[in-house]
């Protein structure tokens, strides 16, 4: 008797336990689906201009990197410079991780002409909160499997977690919505990936000592570097590293930095180091913070890089390499 | 292995399947290895302080059974000495050993010992505790010496609270292992609905919180007092939320298996008092304190002005509990000051709140109370978060500037910081206040309920933060 009670109870339990995880996964599904809808249908906002990389840009020109990316390279004025036409595709706190994802998609439909991968000086430390980042690449898990590798990077158990259908737009809800609430007028202006910075760096000039509290280097990173060198090279694609400006008094040399340069040399990739170029250090109204350059700073140094790309050759006497 | 990792979730899922699959009698050998494994999985060789402490305890229980007199005395003695002087070792030596440089610094000595290199045991201060309480428990003769070495060792291990409590007696959990437990499916979903809660305030609310607070804090200097003052306040949500999930967790774990934890929180953000507060924040660490080291200090039956200074003694020593930094010192000592002046000027407060005749609107009146004993716990909690002396008083200085505007880590990030308190403190309003539930979670129709249940999961994969990290408490 006590055992057919027993096994009623289990079963019983069995019974409402299998219940609640079919009524929690078919509310995953259901919510995810609209959350997958109204993801993509973004007009506006970094992750509609992500989607618009992955899936539709059709630029001769790309410009890679983090904010020092979004907020230093103007497209607009890259094209009425070197006549290309040039689209933004940096993402704010992303690094070369995401980058190597995005470029992957975008190869997977046309080769670009041109790809700039702008550089930061802490762009191969350690840094865990940069796996945590890639979260951005997650809506496009399903969708382009060129993102898996990358998207697996943050962590064993990634894989499990994209089971769910809602877990890839994890913290999205609001962004969304405000993605998705614009009017006609603004529908369709996603804008070409650039985001201007108004203010002017009020100072003072701070001094980073490079030698000190070195961070240990991330050789994930270094070889993904590697990877996003290797894979333009192989499609042909005429890639630029830029280094774009720093306001500091520099103590030492960067390792990152150094590193970059070294791998760029030696894959024959033009490296232009601009991170302590007096052309722009000189002149503080051109910055916004130590680490971005302002309206008038990115439009200048737009400029500056432009013309270098456009007659891709430079001189000596401005710190620039090439090979 | 934290409670919010997947791997958490595979251990707790074989555990509890084969704890329900074995025979009764062999149970305690099952939660015994799983919980060795529990611990095993933070640093594997800590498991021999442990497995010391367990051993020296276990003979202690006994011989202070079977002795008298001084000869009693000296085994408890002993007892507490090896426990006491672990912690000492492990947790406060490098802090005691900086103090001495410092002092002798000043007279330009130098300090011929050495720090040491070793990494705090995770929970010593917890399993310390409730191995304490047990050699007490035995002297006073309110608990059995335990014969059974195993079921001990688990008393010590039990894996849900073994690393961040709540911090067991004996009376409570001892006889729960040697209990024939049936599986009970509503028993089971009951514990699971405690964790998934735990879950919900753990990863939606205390992590998110984190995001600004460590921001603000970690860059002080840079924040403004205003943005320090709503980080303060968002900490005070944090360590709650992560501190209480903890607790949650782990109930709920103990529960599914069938065993009964003493509940550690009790709505402590609804306090009127500071007193009061401290009768619901960490219950089964407030309690031993009482209970073995405010009781025998002479408790409330001493004069006025002893039982001031007893109270300073309670507080400074649990603040010291909390960690080895003059910050937890200052954080104890500042909340004892709260409450010894609270009997001080309860006269005059008293007379001043009947002056007021507020007590005619109780809700505003209670309201008034409940955010100034909130305040007040928040200020002194500036040390708690603080990494050091002066940084607290850097924070503080700059709160009190009353400067700057709200530094925003997004206004996305803002605005579900601000949705995660408010369902919180909805949810907690309704459970002390006994509102009209605005939830599902007591309707009588399970699918109500399992839909509502259903919703919480949702809400945690949409805006849970999967990237947290451990529970504040576990430093300690």
């Amino acid at each position: 008797m006590e055992k057919i009670l027993e096994a009623n109870t289990y079963r019983s339990f069995i019974l409402k336990l299998f219940v609640f995880i079919v009524i929690v996964a078919v509310v995953d599904i259901s919510v995810g689906k609209l959350l997958e809808k109204a993801y993509f249908n973004q007009q506006q906002g970094e992750d509609a201009l992500t989607t618009y990389a992955v899936k539709e840009v059709q630029s001769q020109m790309l410009v890679f990197g983090s904010s020092r990316a979004v907020n230093n390279f103007d497209p607009a004025v890259m094209e009425n410079e070197t006549g290309l036409s040039c689209f933004n595709a940096g993402r704010i706190g992303q690094s070369v991780l995401y980058h190597y994802a995005v470029l992957k998609t975008i190869l997977k439909r046309y080769s670009p002409e041109v790809v700039v991968l702008s550089m930061d000086a802490g762009e191969f430390a350690k840094d865990a909160e940069d796996y945590d980042k890639l979260s951005s690449l997650l809506p496009y898990y399903n969708s382009h499997p060129e993102v898996r590798d990358m998207v697996h990077l943050k962590g064993p158990i990634e894989k499990i977690k994209l089971l769910s259908s809602i877990y890839p737009y994890n913290s999205l809800l609001l962004p969304i919505i405000k993605g998705n609430s614009i009017n006609e007028q603004e529908k369709n202006a996603k804008g070409n990936g650039y985001i201007s910075l108004q203010r002017t760096f009020p100072g003072p000039v701070e001094t980073i000592d490079y030698t000190a509290n070195r961070r240990q280097l991330d050789s994930v990173k270094i070889n993904t570097y590697l990877s996003f060198i290797k894979e333009c090279r192989q499609r042909g694609i005429k890639l630029y590293v830029v280094c774009p400006p720093y306001i500091v008094n520099p103590v030492g040399k960067n390792l990152s930095l150094q590193i970059a340069e070294k791998i760029a040399g030696d894959m024959g990739v033009p490296y232009f180091d601009l991170a302590y170029d007096e052309k722009f250090t000189s002149r503080k109204h051109l910055f916004a913070d130590f680490r971005h350059l302002n309206l008038q700073g990115s439009k200048e140094f737009s400029k500056f890089i432009s013309a270098r790309i456009s007659s891709d050759e430079v001189p000596d006497n401005t710190g620039i390499h090439n090979e | 292995m934290l409670f919010n990792s997947f791997h958490f979730v595979f251990f707790f899922l074989i555990v509890t399947g084969g704890y329900f699959s074995i025979p009764y009698t062999k149970r305690w050998m099952w939660l015994l290895a799983a919980s060795c494994y529990f611990y095993m999985a933070f640093v594997p060789v800590y498991i021999l302080i442990l497995a010391f402490t367990i051993i020296i305890d276990y003979f202690a229980g006994i011989y202070i059974e079977r002795s008298e007199g001084k000869r009693r005395k000296l085994f408890l003695v002993s007892s507490l000495v090896a426990n006491i002087g672990i912690l000492c070792f492990f947790k406060y030596f490098n802090f005691f050993n900086d103090n001495i440089s410092a002092m002798l610094g000043i007279f330009e000595f130098q300090n011929p010992v050495g720090n040491l290199s070793i990494l705090l045991p995770i929970g010593l201060s917890f399993h310390t505790f409730q191995a304490m309480s047990y050699t007490i428990e035995v002297y006073r003769g309110n608990q059995q010496a335990e014969r059974h070495f195993g079921i001990y060792a688990l008393y010590v291990m039990f894996y849900p609270q073994l690393v961040a409590g709540p911090i067991e007696r004996p009376q409570n959990l001892l006889h729960q292992f040697r209990q024939k437990i049936d599986f009970d499916g509503s028993r089971v979903f009951s514990g699971l609905k405690l964790m998934l809660w735990g879950l919900f305030k753990k990863i939606v609310v205390a992590d998110r919180l984190g995001i600004f607070v460590d921001n603000a804090y970690n860059y002080h200097a840079q924040q403004s007092g205003a943005a320090l003052a709503l980080a303060t306040i968002f900490f005070s949500f944090q360590v709650y939320c992560d501190f209480s999930a903890y607790s949650d967790i782990a109930r709920g774990s103990a529960r599914v298996m069938g065993f009964d934890l003493m509940k550690n929180f009790n709505r402590p953000n609804l306090s009127r008092s500071t007193a009061e507060f401290w009768k619901r924040w960490h219950i089964s660490l407030s309690t031993w304190f009482k209970d073995y080291l405010y009781f025998p200090l002479g408790g409330n039956r001493v004069p006025m002005p002893r039982r001031y200074v007893n109270l300073m003694i309670v507080f400074l020593i649990s603040g010291f509990w909390h960690g080895a930094n003059w910050t937890f010192v200052i954080w104890g000592g500042i909340n004892g000051l709260f409450l010894v002046m609270g009997l001080l000027f309860k006269k005059q407060a008293d007379a001043f709140w009947k002056f007021t005749r507020l007590q005619k609107f109780p809700i505003l009146y209670a309201a008034i109370h409940i955010s100034i004993t909130f305040l007040l716990i928040s200020f002194s909690r500036i040390f708690f978060r603080s990494q050091t002396v002066e940084q607290a008083f850097a924070v503080i200085k700059k709160i009190f500037s009353f400067s700057g505007s709200i530094f925003k880590e997004s206004a996305v990030m803002m605005l579900y910081s601000f949705f995660a308190i408010a369902f919180l403190m909805l949810v907690e309003m309704r459970n002390e206040y006994k509102l009209p539930a605005f939830t599902f979670s007591l309707r009588r129709s399970f699918w109500v309920r399992s839909t509502w249940y259903a919703l919480l999961v949702i809400l945690i994969l949409l805006v849970g933060v999967y990237d947290g990290g451990q529970f504040i408490y576990f430093q300690f």
